[in-house]
């Protein structure tokens, strides 16, 4: 890994409102994140995860400290990264190819070259057969994999991934993550993933970061040395996973119960 | 050579023809609701007098006096039907249009009475027809309308304290609603345009108590009523248009007041009217449209008296009115 | 204890067969429907022949007979046409500059905070107005020919459709919108590419809304100044007592607010057929 941070967050501070209705969302954040690195941030909801992700894509400004970029500074919206949330922001009224090809519309490629492109991100998902298909017609597995497929090919080097799989089922959830550490071996993309659930953090990161309850800070960074390739499936019932799990789930656990007092 | 002949014959009589389309001076005339009393209009679209004036006379209806008022005072019509009562009111508030025709010399409206109230009083002198209103309810156009007024001047007359001693409702200008009003038994007798009365005696709920159209009351005769006006700028521009109008007009009413030729263009203008009905139409209202189209000070001052209208402005009476342009 | 049974079972009985009854009425397929809804309208026109007359004045309502031939007069002589292509003409130039207005207003805002705030009450305040009553203004702005019905239409229209469409702009997913600014969309993109599709459907309403309202604007217009259109011969009509004209005028104008009613809603459908495809 290189000693370049890919991302870096620097005395990060962010406040909503003002006088009685201010709300602290983050406070004092330090954090580097390498190239090709996957992070999990994990933390108690409403902790203010999304509204570190929210300023690493620029979508919110940093009331105090800075968020850096590939070197830069973030102070617009951040075009290089890809973002993907829990709720599938597929245009309604789009079918697949047209949603999947929406970057490069943007970006002014010819409607030729742009279908080409679409359709080979579309079979690397897995839903070649499904383009003239609208998002009502898909079920939610389909939609991710097509949000995926947008979101890759304007070639990102880092994804910002927002509870991507919470609303999915075990199965297919554990698809997904396999979908995405292939997808991670292919193109070696920076990734911050925010999740709730642990064993995922664990699955995919190289790092978990546990941040506090608001206003978040971190609390605790844990390396995940699990050996890659991984296999979704079987590694969770590894010693060494469990060893991981026991050792941050301790540190978790009282962030959340702090919360409940 | 024949066929050259034929052909310049063609394309002469095709300039000519153009020529004379062109010569069409084009005016624009509002009319008030169709009514009856429009009579000259009606005559001078159907038999073409306006076009052998050369003039290609577009007509458009408006509701109401003050629309048409408007329409001729912003000069958006060139001439336009209305009341002279519109007019002085107008000139009253320092607002100048002129009448240049007058097509009726008495009012339109004519008292009338359910079948009881007519029964009753007969064989009464004027006098007491006026009185034997009393008690009763009486439909009039609107609040403070000239029908209203003219009541007024009744009844100061002959003896009725108004309100007091009638009870009025207000039944607009169309003569349906004193039809339904009569029917639905709101009022016992009203003051509405013609022909509102004919209907009522056609519907057989009423008819004539009073007929002021006949020129009964001295107050209500030799007015200038209802007139072709237009606004001042027009007199000064284009003098020779408004001769053409009023020539226009003035064949059209001596032709209109020809009952063989009249009461039919009336007729076809109203085909919605029985044959009966028109005929007691057109002879109500002919007593009413002039011969010559002629107007008086007097007249003038006349409407003044029963009107009374509001505003702060002296009234210039030869201003609002002229014969200059009715032939000698 | 058998006998209470018993009673309870029969109501039982009863109500899950008036219950079927009434899934069973709703349920009847669309052929079924049109006949229904056609011998429901020869079903009033009946009753209407047989009252007129009879049990209410000629005169107030006339009779289907008198109406259809005054119709069939009407078209046979070939007098309507003029009339109809009048109000047509006011009611579809009318309607197209209210809703551009409309639209174009309503993004505008939508997109706007300031400018929405700024302009809140003062746009619910001529929302307010009857703005029929504002006939006799417009022909004195915008005279006696069809441009005043033209006006009158179009300022029945805008209001309905800029409130829809204003809503349907505000409405936007700010996901949507976020998402497109990620990758790189400019402000143009983003309004073409979500916020007008997004708005669609709402803006959809709007149109249909004011279609009546088109032409009741024309209408009002043609009956206070004019001398062609559906408006003028519901007013000559009237005049003459010719309620079976007036109502033969009046069947004129339903049957164009059906047609215009028919159009708006294929055009939104060809617009929106990604909503009807569904699981």
């Amino acid at each position: 890994m290189s000693a370049e941070a890919m991302i870096e967050l620097r005395s990060l501070h962010k406040t909503f409102g003002t006088g009685a209705e201010e709300v602290r969302a983050v406070e004092g954040v330090d954090l580097k994140i390498s190239p090709r690195e996957i992070v999990a941030f994990i933390g108690p909801s409403g902790c203010g995860k999304s509204t570190l992700l929210n300023m690493i894509a620029g979508l919110y400004e940093a009331t105090a400290g800075e968020v850096y970029y590939n070197g830069r500074e973030v102070t617009d919206v951040n075009t290089n990264v890809g973002y993907m949330t829990q709720k599938d922001n597929l245009l309604p009224w789009r079918n697949v190819l047209d949603n999947v090809a929406l970057p490069l519309e943007i970006n002014g490629w010819s409607r030729e070259r742009r279908y080409e492109a679409a359709r080979a991100m579309i079979a690397h998902v897995g839903l070649d057969g499904f383009e003239d298909k609208y998002s009502s017609e898909l079920s939610g597995g389909m939609r991710k994999r097509a949000c995926l497929a947008r979101m890759l090919l304007y070639g990102p080097q880092a994804l910002l991934l927002d509870e991507p799989f919470a609303a999915l089922d075990a199965q297919l959830r554990i698809a997904m993550h396999e979908l995405l550490l292939r997808l991670w071996q292919e193109n070696q993309q920076t990734i911050v993933l925010v999740t709730h659930d642990l064993v995922e953090a664990i699955t995919l990161a190289d790092r978990v970061v546990v941040f506090t309850k608001r206003p978040a800070r971190v609390a605790f960074e844990q390396a995940i040395d699990l050996p890659r390739p991984r296999d979704v499936q079987a590694v969770r019932f590894t010693k060494h996973f469990q060893r991981l799990y026991d050792t941050i789930w301790q540190r978790l656990r009282e962030e959340y119960v702090e919360e409940k007092l | 050579m024949k066929s050259i002949r034929f052909a310049l014959v063609a394309v002469l009589s095709a300039m000519v023809m153009c020529t004379a389309a062109a010569a069409q001076e084009a005016v624009k005339i509002v009319n008030i609701g169709h009514g009856y009393f429009s009579g000259p209009l009606y005559v001078a679209v159907r038999e073409g007098i306006f076009k052998k004036h050369g003039l290609d006379a577009e007509v458009i209806t408006v509701k109401g006096g003050a629309l048409a008022f408007q329409a001729v005072f912003t000069e958006e019509a060139d001439f336009g039907i209305l009341s002279y009562e519109h007019v002085l009111t107008a000139a009253a508030q320092g607002r100048n249009i002129v009448s240049i025709f007058n097509i009726a010399d008495r009012p339109l409206n004519n008292v009338v009475a359910d079948n009881e109230l007519l029964e009753a009083n007969k064989d009464k002198s004027l006098a007491e027809r006026v009185r034997a209103l009393k008690g009763h309810r009486v439909g009039t156009p609107s609040a403070g309308g000239s029908g209203e007024k003219m009541l007024r001047v009744l009844a100061r007359e002959y003896g009725l304290t108004l309100p007091g001693d009638v009870e009025l409702a207000y039944l607009g200008g169309d003569p349906a609603a004193y039809v339904g009003a009569f029917r639905g038994d709101v009022v016992d007798a009203a003051m509405p345009f013609e022909p509102a009365g004919v209907l009522l005696e056609q519907e057989g709920l009423g008819g004539t108590l009073i007929n002021i159209m006949s020129g009964e009351v001295e107050a209500f005769r030799d007015l200038i009523f209802m007139t072709v006006a237009t606004y001042p700028g027009m007199l000064e521009k284009n003098p020779e248009l408004v001769k053409k109008v009023v020539a226009a007009f003035l064949e059209a009413q001596t032709v209109l007041l020809d009952p063989e030729r009249g009461k039919a263009i009336m007729a076809a203008e109203f085909p919605k009217l029985t044959p009966e009905a028109n005929d007691r139409a057109y002879e109500t209202v002919r007593q009413i449209w002039t011969e010559d189209g002629r107007m008086t000070l007097e007249g003038a001052k006349k409407v003044y008296d029963y009107l009374q209208p509001e505003g702060t402005a002296t009234i210039d009476y030869e201003a609002t009115f002229t014969n200059a342009y009715l032939p000698e | 204890m058998t006998v209470r049974l018993d009673t309870d079972q029969e109501g039982r009985a009863v109500r899950s067969r008036k219950r079927a009854a009434r899934r069973s009425a709703a349920e009847i397929g669309t052929p079924a429907m049109a006949v229904l809804q056609v011998a429901f309208g020869v079903l009033i026109l009946v009753v209407w022949q047989l009252a007129a007359g009879r049990l209410v004045d000629e005169f107030m309502v006339s009779n289907p007979l008198a109406v259809i031939s005054r119709l069939w007069e009407w078209i046979a002589s070939g007098t309507i046409w003029i009339h109809v292509w009048a109000t047509v003409y006011a009611t579809l130039v009318g309607f197209a500059i209210g809703a551009a207005a409309g639209v174009v207003g309503g993004v505008w805002l939508g997109l706007s905070p300031f400018l929405s705030r700024l302009l809140n009450p003062y746009i619910w305040a001529f929302n307010a107005l009857p703005k029929v009553a504002l006939a006799p203004l417009f022909i004195l702005w915008f005279g006696l020919d069809i441009n005043s019905k033209i006006a009158l239409a179009a300022v029945l229209v805008v209001f309905l459709v800029f409130v829809s469409t204003f809503s349907g702009v505000r409405e936007v997913d700010r996901d949507l919108t976020d998402s497109l600014r990620l990758m790189g969309a400019s402000r143009s993109q983003i309004l073409f590419k979500v916020v007008l599709p997004s708005a669609t459907s709402w803006i959809f309403v709007g149109l249909k809304t004011s279609v009546p309202y088109a032409l009741i604007g024309t209408i009002i217009g043609e009956m206070i100044a004019a001398n062609r259109g559906l408006g003028y011969l519901v007013q000559l009509a009237g005049s003459e007592f010719d309620t079976a004209g007036v109502f033969a005028a009046l069947v004129v104008i339903s049957v164009l607010a059906v047609i215009f009613n028919e159009i708006v809603g294929s055009v939104q459908l060809r617009m929106e057929g990604w909503k009807v495809v569904g699981r």
